[in-house]
């Protein structure tokens, strides 16, 4: 039984809903819940949910109805009707013997610090639970972790005792060898070893995403569209190109660069919250100078795995090449790359006859028709030339001269497309970047640039910076 | 022929009683129009006939959810994390 997925259920309701329109959403209460241990959830769920009988019978107080079934026969009935021999000796622990294994919990002295993973006995497994609950309990008072952090070490540790199974009919008699019993074993065995170092035990790497990621790839379908869009716009691609190899973008000098990085933490955190992103957890900082991958987002390609993605900043806002972009801005920018990022990377069965250099690499490199940057660049523009303004005290609506884009003999000031495009922001509040920049307005415009005709009304006056 | 589970921290898991194998590019397609869904994974596809309106927010900020295959009422053969993709 690998009930493992069932680990993160194990809140205080869980409401179940049918795949059928006819049946109506059903609860499992925290009081079947506090009955019930993932096995018990699973069986409960496709006895009672399921069964469009069960549920239209007690559709009108479902709640009430399921809290006098009696879950523990169930699993036993599901057990012997399946013949699950692996489970008929088994038995999970009550809701209420896990609390109280908590509350009242009375550790051993701690004398196994081999950390060598593997259980001696039944006596050595419950040396290490015991203590690890404890532990469990002296983190919440450690001062490196900050309240959700303590929360998530509770949680987790009260799911590890959950998946627990005893001998059947025993108090506390352990089969060791039991996958899930091996599983808490480790756990507890970790966090003994680790105390409060978060990542080590949680296994949570700082600036590390993975599919499960919430930004992975959450807008690729737009920019697929966007990529298919510009395929017909000979001018947006020589725009995109233009702007991006063109670092008077970087307007914002050394001089303010410690205002700049203070400001942009609050443009970020804006963003965050507007974006519904709340793991700061997505990026580590690091140094140009040491890394080879700052200020970028890293694809790790490994045989047999699903990609990966690392980010990494420059703590003070270095770019390559000697230039400045204000912290918050490099990472917003990064994370609308890894949000085009198109998920299901895994590796496919034809992969099986290439060589492990093409199948497994890392990569930093960006679509060389530059459309995957055109955004985002066009992004961090506007926003940090909306961010130089307020450190000089300038209205956001001046066109200031930071440098130009050429297309054949017309000039493009960078400071007018951050104006416009500063506008476009407010009149599209698009989440997506890149749906923002397949608006037809948007495009044309872009594409009128890019074929060197700049039509653009200017009803502001130019100002040197 | 299955059914979703959806936890307080807006968690949500597939319980499908199904014959194919679930592969590592496991993805749930949702046509929010029909609120009806495709569970696709390698060469295999099942289809979803009713995805609950309330389910459709905690799917669309997570972007991901758990399947459990199972082959009766109580065994899980596979359990796989799978991605979630808006189609409609």
């Amino acid at each position: 039984m690998k009930d493992n997925v069932y680990e993160a259920f194990l809140t205080g309701k869980i409401k179940i809903f049918a795949t059928h329109k006819d049946i109506k959403p059903f609860v499992l209460s925290k009081n079947i819940i506090k009955k019930a241990t993932p096995f018990l959830i699973a069986s409960a769920m496709t006895l009672a949910a399921c069964s469009p009988k069960n549920n239209n019978n007690n559709s009108s107080n479902s709640s009430s109805n399921s809290n006098s079934t009696d879950y523990t026969e169930i699993y036993q009935e599901v057990v012997h009707k399946y013949n699950l021999t692996s489970l008929m000796t088994k038995e999970p622990f009550s809701q209420e013997e896990i609390n109280d294994m908590i509350i009242h919990n009375n550790p051993p002295v701690l004398v196994d610090y081999n950390f060598n993973h593997c259980p001696e006995n039944a006596d050595n497994f419950w040396e290490i639970v015991k203590n690890g609950i404890e532990a469990t309990k002296m983190v919440q008072k450690s001062s490196i972790l900050n309240y959700k952090q303590k929360k998530e070490y509770q949680i987790v540790a009260f799911r590890m005792l959950s998946q627990m199974t005893r001998v059947k009919g025993t108090k506390d008699e352990i089969d060791i060898s039991d996958y899930n019993n091996l599983k808490t074993f480790l756990y507890f065995e970790k966090l003994l070893q680790y105390g409060d170092d978060y990542e080590k035990v949680l296994e949570k790497d700082q600036g590390l995403i993975n599919e499960q990621t919430e930004v992975f790839g959450r807008y690729y379908k737009d920019f697929e569209i966007l990529d298919k869009k510009v395929q017909k716009l000979s001018g947006v691609k020589e725009f995109a190109y233009a702007l991006y190899n063109n670092n008077d973008r970087f307007m914002i000098s050394y001089q303010d660069s410690a205002q700049a990085n203070k400001l942009s933490k609050q443009f970020l955190e804006k963003w965050m919250k507007t974006q519904n992103i709340t793991d700061e957890n997505l990026w580590y900082l690091t140094t140009v100078e040491e890394d080879g991958f700052a200020n970028a987002v890293a694809y790790w390609h490994r045989r047999g795995k699903n990609v990966e993605l690392s980010l990494g900043v420059d703590s003070r806002g270095n770019v390559d090449g000697g230039d400045f972009s204000p912290i918050g801005m490099i990472i917003i920018h990064e994370l609308q790359h890894v949000m085009q990022k198109k998920p299901a990377s895994a590796e496919k069965p034809e992969d099986n006859q290439k060589s492990d250099d093409d199948v497994a690499f890392a990569s930093s490199s960006y679509d060389y028709s530059c459309i995957s940057e055109l955004g985002p660049t066009l992004y961090s523009l506007a926003l940090e030339d909306r961010l130089y303004k307020h450190i000089k005290g300038i209205d956001k609506n001046e066109i200031l001269d930071y440098g130009t884009l050429q297309f054949g003999q017309a000039q493009i000031k960078l400071g007018e497309v951050a104006v416009w495009f500063g506008k476009m922001i407010d009149k599209y509040p698009e989440n997506s970047v890149d749906k923002l920049i397949a608006k037809d307005e948007v495009l044309q415009q872009l594409n009128q640039w890019g074929n060197g005709h700049n039509n653009m009304l200017r009803r502001s006056k130019y100002v040197e910076r | 022929m299955g059914c979703f589970l959806l936890n307080e921290l807006g968690e949500v898991l597939l319980e499908l009683k199904s014959n194919f194998r679930l592969c590592a590019d496991t993805r749930l397609e949702i046509d929010e129009k029909s609120m009806s869904a495709e569970l696709k994974s390698g060469e295999c596809s099942v289809k979803i006939d009713f995805v609950h309106p309330e389910l459709l927010l905690p799917l669309k900020q997570n972007r991901y959810l758990f399947v459990v295959e199972r082959n009766n009422q109580f065994y899980a053969l596979n359990t796989k994390l799978a991605k979630v993709v808006f189609v409609g």
